[in-house]
């Protein structure tokens, strides 16, 4: 908080903060797409998230200013993943490792651009039906739980369950057509 | 994959597994199909992209927390500003190789030895505060001494000397001590960081305060004793704290609230306003927020608009723990409490109905002093929502239909424009207020106040009522205005067991004088067990004796208004008023005569 009289001036590392700020907001988007998609659980992925940013953040000195920031990030992130498996080796919701190799193989080679994804997904989001909308704006704007969703809806959660995978994938449909088409500039 | 059923299964799959709520046969199903199968693994990689992209609809979480590790790493709060500023534009960025002077990067023991000097750096600036803090006290302490022995020494002078020479002695003595106190008690005092920009019945504890608007504020402990005060800082934010308060300007941008309440509208420029609590430190992002400090020193916050930072804990506990820190972002329509002593946040029903957002008028804080139960006033932002600014939660209310409001409200005592509902005589448009039969007038009573305007003098309900299940049971208006323009008030019996559903009237009362089309009026009726009471701008008009002694109970289930006619079938009843109402209160005692000229007179300031 900004209690006191304010900061020692350290012009060094007003820029490096600032340009890291910068480079990870623009990437961010991605760098969380890939971490979902080797950890494919929202809490865990938020985890593992916030652990690449601090250690981006600390290590941010041995990232060469020009070179691909992205993936340096996607780097970090995939250690932390590995360490976040070690970590919860027990879990019974973990990928083999062939496959988690070979699906980070294949994200880092994905092409991303999320922000068109983002773009896309707020016009197909627009164009759902009412009660759909209001899934997807309390799930995942309001940050309501599944069975928190099923209660304002007045639905079971398995229902619940069967109508978002719908939504799911109507938006998934819905954006690759969009950035096929090519309609999000 | 072509398949769109299969799509759906391994859709459904995919959003148990991200809620973590698979099983391990559909874990084992879909690992095989993604190992096996390329289109499942493009789906699969798809799905997580939009998946992800979902999940940053509406929240900023990990970006948050990082720019405030970098910016307290970096000791450059300007990060904050330039993100906010980033975020705004949402341009990408392109980063030229710049031969940047990059400090060498920090291992956790420095890290942790600069939060330490930071810790270090904050404890010299608050024992500094204590130490001014405990200068001025003295200086007023020796302040008083001297005027007590200036008094003294002027007594003594005065009945040794003759009037005139008495005279001059004591102007000479008064202006040396004057000329010595001067020079003695002049610190160079704090410079003004903010402006008492308005206030009602303004009392403060410190009676060397100001209460005049316009008046400018130092840093220091204030104590608000009674009234409404609203506090302009000079970096713009805007405050207003509500009696009882306790709370410290600290400088042109931050303040400590300990105790009481305070709601807060920050300008764009003035975003960064921080608000210290006994448990919680409040960074605002460019919104509007309320803060609850409790006698336990647990906050409540509020955010009305935009959203803020939160973190748990006293300052110097948030500094100590800055890699551990609870911080949440809060924002419109979300309240959190968190609890002293400890780093708990807890969510907690919102509303907007305990804080003044906005300088009341006359008429307002007199409602408000009269304390009712349920209290709408129609203003711009409840155009959607319809809401009770008093206990929302109690007396939940709604528009039903199309309602809009006007700025063409009666005079409220201030010469500001006020807004007003508007009815438009159509039976669909109507406003609902529930939980209003727990409003019986068994123990004190019940109050009902009003602004009512009618476009047109004709036979026409203003408010009836209805049952719990939204079925029509009654066909009895319950205030209505009859075609000569007289307001009439209907008392009946609900007890059905008693009359076996029959609507039975027990009470009939109008006022003398007839309505005006297009003229605002103040209505207010009283309910007890031994009296009935219909006033019309501060007056009685019309009242009744002993109406329920004989009939039992009242039921107060209200329709607010343009549903006149609750059952189609009732075609003796009026149509729906057309017109305007405001400051709609309602309350669980009966008002008294005096209270009701009051709230009337207050408006005719």
């Amino acid at each position: 908080m900004q209690e006191g009289s304010g900061y020692p001036h350290k012009p060094g590392a007003e820029f490096q903060g600032e340009l890291f700020i910068r480079l990870f907001m623009t990437n961010q988007s991605n760098i969380h797409a890939f971490i979902l998609s080797l950890v494919p659980n929202w809490a865990d992925a938020d985890d593992i998230m916030q652990e690449t940013a601090t250690v981006m953040w600390t290590k941010f000195g041995e990232f060469e200013l020009g070179t691909n920031f992205l993936s340096w990030g996607m780097t970090v992130a995939y250690f932390e993943v590995l360490k976040f498996r070690k970590q919860r080796q027990r879990s019974r919701l973990q990928f083999k490792n062939e496959l988690l190799e070979s699906i980070a193989q294949d994200a880092v080679n994905t092409n991303y651009s999320l922000d068109d994804t983002v773009e896309a997904l707020r016009e197909c989001i627009s164009k759902l039906r009412h009660r759909d909308r209001r899934i997807v704006q309390l799930r995942y704007q309001k940050s309501k739980s599944m069975n928190e969703v099923a209660h304002c809806i007045k639905k079971s959660i398995e229902s619940l369950y069967k109508a978002m995978a719908r939504i799911h994938h109507a938006l998934l449909q819905c954006v690759q057509r969009k950035l096929t088409r090519g309609d999000i500039v | 994959m072509s398949d769109i059923k299969n799509m759906l299964e391994l859709s459904e799959l995919l959003v148990r597994l991200l809620e973590g709520t698979i099983s391990d046969e559909q874990f084992a199903y879909l690992q095989h199909q993604l190992a096996s199968n390329p289109h499942a693994r493009r789906y699969y990689l798809r799905y997580m992209k939009v998946s992800s992209a979902l999940s940053r609809l509406g929240q900023i979480t990990n970006v948050d927390t990082l720019t405030r590790t970098v910016a307290k790493d970096t000791k450059d709060l300007s990060i904050l500003e330039k993100l906010a500023e980033y975020e705004k534009s949402g341009k990408p960025v392109e980063v030229e190789r710049v031969k940047a002077k990059v400090e060498p990067v920090l291992t956790e023991q420095e890290r942790q030895a600069k939060i330490r000097a930071f810790i270090a750096e904050q404890q010299a600036m608050e024992e500094q505060e204590k130490l001014l803090e405990q200068l001025e006290r003295r200086r007023i302490r020796q302040r008083e001494l001297r005027r007590r022995q200036r008094i003294a020494r002027a007594r003594t002078v005065a009945a040794k000397v003759s009037k005139v020479s008495r005279i001059g002695a004591m102007a000479a003595v008064g202006m040396v001590i004057a000329y010595l106190l001067y020079l003695v008690s002049r610190p160079v005092p704090p410079a003004f960081v903010a402006v008492l920009t308005d206030g009602i019945d303004v009392k403060w504890a410190d009676h060397d305060l100001p209460t005049e608007p316009d008046s400018l504020l130092r840093p220091g402990y204030m104590k608000l004793v009674a009234g409404i005060a609203e506090i302009t800082f000079d970096g713009g934010a805007k405050a207003i704290i509500q009696a009882p308060v306790e709370i410290k300007l600290q400088n042109a941008s931050r303040a400590y609230l300990q105790s009481g309440k305070m709601s807060a509208t920050v300008p764009v420029e003035a975003r960064g306003f921080a608000l210290n609590t006994p448990s919680a430190s409040i960074v605002d992002l460019g919104t509007e927020f309320a803060v609850h400090v409790n006698e336990d020193g647990s906050s409540d916050i509020y955010v009305f608009k935009g959203r803020v930072s939160l973190l748990a804990g006293k300052f110097g506990e948030i500094i100590g723990r800055l890699y551990d820190t609870v911080e949440q972002i809060v924002e419109a329509g979300q309240a959190k409490r968190v609890y002293a002593g400890s780093s708990r946040i807890r969510d907690i029903q919102f509303g907007q109905s305990a804080f003044v957002r906005d300088m009341p008028s006359p008429y307002e804080l007199a409602v408000r002093q009269s304390r009712p139960t349920g209290y709408w006033r129609f203003g711009s932002d409840n155009r959607k929502m319809c809401v009770n600014s008093i206990d929302s939660v109690r007396h939940v209310a709604k528009y039903v239909g199309s309602i809009d409001c006007d700025n063409h409200g009666p005079g409220l005592g201030d010469a500001k424009p006020n807004d007003a509902m508007k009815l438009d005589g159509r039976p669909n448009n109507y406003m609902l207020i529930e939980n209003i039969t727990s409003r019986r007038p068994q123990n004190g009573g019940s109050s009902l106040v009003l602004w009512l305007r009618a476009d047109e003098v004709r036979d026409q309900s203003i408010i009836t009522n209805e049952t719990a299940e939204g079925q029509a049971e009654w066909f009895s208006r319950y205030l209505y205005m009859e075609k000569t323009g007289r307001f009439a008030f209907i008392v009946f019996s609900d007890y059905d067991e008693i009359y076996e559903g029959e609507t039975v009237e027990t009470s009939l009362i109008r006022s003398k004088q007839m309505a005006q089309k297009g003229r605002w009026y103040h209505l207010a009726i009283t309910l007890s067990r031994k009296h009935v009471c219909l006033f019309i701008d501060g007056r009685l008009e019309a009242e009744a004796f002993d109406p329920i002694e004989q009939f039992g109970d009242i039921g107060l289930s209200w329709y607010l208004c343009t549903r006149a006619n609750i059952s189609p079938t009732d075609e003796d009843d009026a149509p729906p008023i057309k017109g305007a109402i405001d400051e709609l209160a309602i309350y669980d005692r009966a008002l008294s005569a005096e209270e009701i000229k009051r709230l009337y007179s207050v408006s005719q300031q």
